[in-house]
């Protein structure tokens, strides 16, 4: 059988993806927010994705009340972002999911937006 | 024969003979392959579908597991994760979708059956493909989503462990993120799109609560078709049901006791506990064997004999408790389209012989799909 590909749906053009994590209390911490991040995650982040320039600019941004912490990557194109989210055997994926579970069951929530569509 | 090997078709065609060794054994068998102790009787696989703190989900509930489906989707989570997953798409299970997607159903069903002789197990991964999508219901091109879903049950590294291409697996994801995080597409109608972009309150991303209907969803629906199709015809059940269409719904309960289409699901022990002779210890995998019990004959008398008049409450097929099939509404009111359609288009024999019926090899071990049941209408 054979599968159509979603071409049509992709963008070359640099975009921003925006997450916005909200915790509830301010003593449960933002998941790695008192690091060590894995050295294993940043050697593949810096290998696969910065030194490609697939992302372009990376920022961490902390709210006032600290309640909020707002992570900002910018994208070389929409195609690079789809090619990380399905790089299925990476550590990055691994610490993703990692992440997701401890939002989860810590209650902290994720709002995501994107600009540059 | 192995007493367990459901990647072997052998053991596939004869499992009911194996189950019923395992059953009579003074303890339960423990499977060196797939490191499950099998748990065959009735009210053990009752009770550990219930007691969610001592056999936990949250290390997968597949034969086969991979460490990446932990905590990730509903049916590899406890709670309180899996009450957040199944509540963002619980209302896509309502009344008035369960309509809209059987009415769906019907449609795909009528133009694709037909006279005189052909394969009709190919016809019924269409239907529940056909079925997913609507599901689902994304707003995008339906017969290349289908496509997807299709190309996925046949080589998918999720839905099955030969012939392995993944590529519709990976377009799906990527237009799924496409769909809800860079373009926020809105919904278009009712189903699990909508539900993920209007009922998501902790925002996650669990691209599981499409995956699962694409994955195991299509596959147990399959699974549940065939053998109702098979069941009906080599149980002699068929005029009697052409008679009588009030009959329908006892012939899919029966049909699910008699064949559960999932017939086995794996979960982790969480403390110590006797099952059936053996005394499980923290970490120890059991293999929860539906399939048998539904045929415990202390609980449904003469469990080999397909009677439509049977009382089959209780049965589990489609599971049991918090982490039963949430698609099982859906499911049965598909069924029953299905076959009143395949009613209508005439009476119908199974051409192809017992012996001879080709199991998929599917990758979790859990659920039965038979690639090659020609039938002559």
């Amino acid at each position: 059988m054979c599968v159509k590909p979603i071409g049509i749906f992709l963008h070359k053009i640099m975009f921003t993806l925006i997450k916005k994590y909200t915790r509830q209390d301010i003593t449960t911490p933002f998941f790695g927010e008192y690091g060590p991040y894995p050295t294993d995650y940043l050697m593949q982040l810096n290998d696969r994705y910065i030194k490609t320039n697939k992302i372009i600019n990376s920022t961490t941004i902390l709210s006032d009340d600290k309640t909020t912490q707002t992570t900002t990557i910018l994208w070389n194109s929409e195609e690079d972002f789809l090619d990380f989210v399905v790089d299925g055997t990476s550590h990055i994926v691994t610490y993703l999911r990692k992440q997701h579970i401890y939002n989860l069951k810590n209650n902290i929530t994720t709002e995501t937006s994107c600009i540059g569509d | 024969m192995e007493y367990f090997d459901p990647h072997s078709n052998e053991w596939l065609l004869n499992k009911f003979e194996s189950y019923s060794k395992l059953r009579a054994l003074d303890k339960a068998y423990y499977d060196e392959k797939y490191d499950v102790h099998l748990i065959t009787r009735y009210d053990d696989v009752r009770l550990a579908l219930s007691d969610h703190s001592t056999f936990s989900s949250a290390k997968g509930n597949l034969i086969v597991e991979s460490e990446d489906r932990f905590e990730m989707t509903p049916g590899a989570s406890d709670d309180p994760i899996h009450t957040i997953y199944k509540n963002i798409a619980f209302a896509a299970y309502s009344k008035e979708n369960i309509e809209r997607i059987a009415n769906c159903a019907r449609t795909h069903t009528r133009r694709l059956l037909k006279k005189g002789v052909f394969n009709i197990s190919e016809i019924i991964e269409e239907v529940s493909a056909c079925t997913t999508v609507e599901i689902l219901n994304l707003p995008y091109d339906k017969e290349y989503v289908k496509n997807l879903i299709m190309h996925m049950q046949r080589h998918s590294s999720r839905c099955v462990s030969e012939n392995i291409d993944d590529t519709s697996q990976t377009e799906l994801t990527k237009l799924l993120i496409s769909l809800t995080t860079i373009k926020s597409v809105k919904p278009t109608g009712p189903g699990i799109y909508q539900e993920y972009m209007n009922n998501n309150p902790t925002g996650a991303t669990v691209l599981s609560l499409f995956a699962g209907p694409c994955i195991s969803g299509t596959s147990s629906l399959t699974g549940a078709l065939q053998f109702l199709t098979l069941d009906l015809a080599r149980e002699n059940q068929l005029e009697k049901i052409m008679e009588d269409r009030s009959l329908i719904p006892l012939a899919i309960n029966e049909s699910l006791r008699f064949n559960a289409s999932t017939g086995r699901f794996s979960r982790t022990v969480t403390k110590e506990i006797t099952l059936h002779n053996v005394d499980l210890k923290p970490g120890d995998r059991v293999g929860l064997c539906l399939e048998s019990a539904n045929r415990d004959p202390l609980v449904f008398k003469n469990p080999d004999i397909f009677d439509l008049n049977r009382n089959t409450s209780g049965h589990l097929g489609f599971g049991y408790g918090a982490h039963a099939c949430i698609a099982l509404a859906i499911s049965k009111a598909v069924m029953n389209v299905y076959l009143d359609e395949l009613l209508n288009n005439g009476y119908y024999n199974v051409l192809t012989e017992n012996k001879d019926l080709q199991y998929v090899m599917t990758a979790s071990g859990n659920d039965d799909m038979i690639s090659n049941i020609v039938i002559e209408v």
